[in-house]
């Protein structure tokens, strides 16, 4: 079950962070020192939408995630009105790892986002693969 | 119509009344009969141009009454070439206009196509059945150019006797229809935006957040019903719900 949501300031378009990081910005962060893997999150509340899947390949390739050197990109799609997620990888990181290490990550992702609030379980999340890029595409 | 048809409809075609006004369907009521037939009265001492008009029930087009009657009571008028009838069925809701050579100038048959589209039938549909034939009898004034028309003598005779609601024919029901769907149309394309927008995405990398624009969410609505669902060819991934 999701607690109330935290307040923080509303932000404008803009890259820069002016106030104390959010949970996933702070594991965003933490990858993106120890790999060369980029990890993005998306959060949206469609109730219209169907395929969180297809949802997520397309914002994949409107984001440039393909272009990465090592194809080691990963995404993380989360839909808060119909509740369901999705997670993409580039063919990097999915060679590395396997289709078993996904399952497993979103059998758990289900669990902390019933047992905690969504930013906490997201942040959870890309710890874990921040974890796993760090040791298979380590960063210099 | 059958040539037998209209010969008995000529048997039955009683002489025109004085004042030009047979109204066998009792469309008029009584204070716009005599307004009516004080009109046309006038205009006929102005100008020897006759109008008439018969209202009927019955099966017999309006086309047909008008078009005997026609043939029927121009005889005895001043200059048969210049007359008109206005024929009207009530049971049918037909409106006819018959106009003799002289007047067929001034008022051609798109012209009478136009004020039975435009006043007749609006007025008609609407149950106002008095006032259609008040307005219909004022436009084909204007359009012969009768001096009642032009100096509004026919508009006030009428309103002394008691027409209200002004000059003003209703709006054709099929316009009115389209303008409401139009509406309809318009709010549901409203309500389908305002849900988009309130979608909120967000959006996070390493760099910071942002909120991703309404627009971007529409364009990729648009490039999915486009060119489908992209296929994840060397990937991986996985989905869930919780």
């Amino acid at each position: 079950m999701e607690n109330t949501e935290s307040v923080r300031s509303p932000k404008v378009e803009g890259a820069s962070e002016e106030h104390e990081p959010t949970p996933i910005l702070r594991a965003l962060r933490f990858v993106a020192k120890k790999s060369t893997g980029e990890v993005r999150v998306h959060v949206s509340r469609d109730r219209f939408e169907k395929d969180p899947m297809g949802t997520a390949l397309r914002l994949f390739e409107e984001f440039g995630m393909t272009r990465t050197t090592d194809r080691n990109a990963v995404l993380v799609y989360l839909n808060r009105a119909t509740r369901r997620f999705a997670v993409i990888a580039d063919e990097g990181v999915h060679r590395a790892v396997g289709q078993k290490y996904w399952d497993g990550l979103a059998a758990n992702f289900s669990e902390d986002l019933r047992g905690t609030h969504f930013e906490n379980a997201i942040a959870l999340l890309v710890f874990s693969v921040g974890t796993t890029l760090a040791k298979k595409f380590p960063r210099d | 119509m059958g040539a037998l048809a209209f010969a008995a409809l000529a048997d039955e075609i009683p002489a025109r009344p004085e004042f030009g006004i047979l109204d066998r369907a009792a469309l008029f009521p009584l204070p716009f009969l005599k307004a009516a037939e004080h009109v046309l009265s006038d205009h006929e001492n102005l100008t020897q141009e006759r109008i008439s008009i018969v209202t009927t029930d019955g099966d017999v087009p309006a086309e047909d009454v008008a078009s005997a009657y026609s043939e029927e009571w121009r005889k005895t008028a001043p200059r048969p070439p210049n007359t008109i009838v206005i024929a009207v069925n009530a049971d049918r809701g037909e409106l006819a206009i018959h106009t003799g050579l002289g007047l067929d100038p001034v008022l051609p048959a798109a012209k009478i196509a136009e004020i039975r589209k435009t006043i007749f039938k609006p007025e008609w549909k609407g149950g106002k059945k008095s006032r259609a034939m008040v307005l219909t009898l004022v436009e084909v004034l204007r359009d012969i150019g009768s001096p009642l028309a032009s100096e509004n003598e026919a508009v006030d005779t009428f309103e002394r006797a008691g027409f209200t609601g002004g000059w003003t024919p209703a709006v054709v029901v099929e316009r009115a229809w389209v303008v409401w769907l139009a509406v309809l149309g318009g709010l549901a394309a409203a309500v389908f935006v305002l849900l988009r927008i309130m979608i909120g995405e967000v959006h996070y990398t390493a760099a910071g957040w942002f909120r991703v624009p309404a627009s971007r969410n529409l364009a990729r609505m648009l490039h999915r019903w486009r060119r489908g669902t992209p296929t994840l060819v060397t990937g991986g991934g996985v989905s869930g719900e919780y």
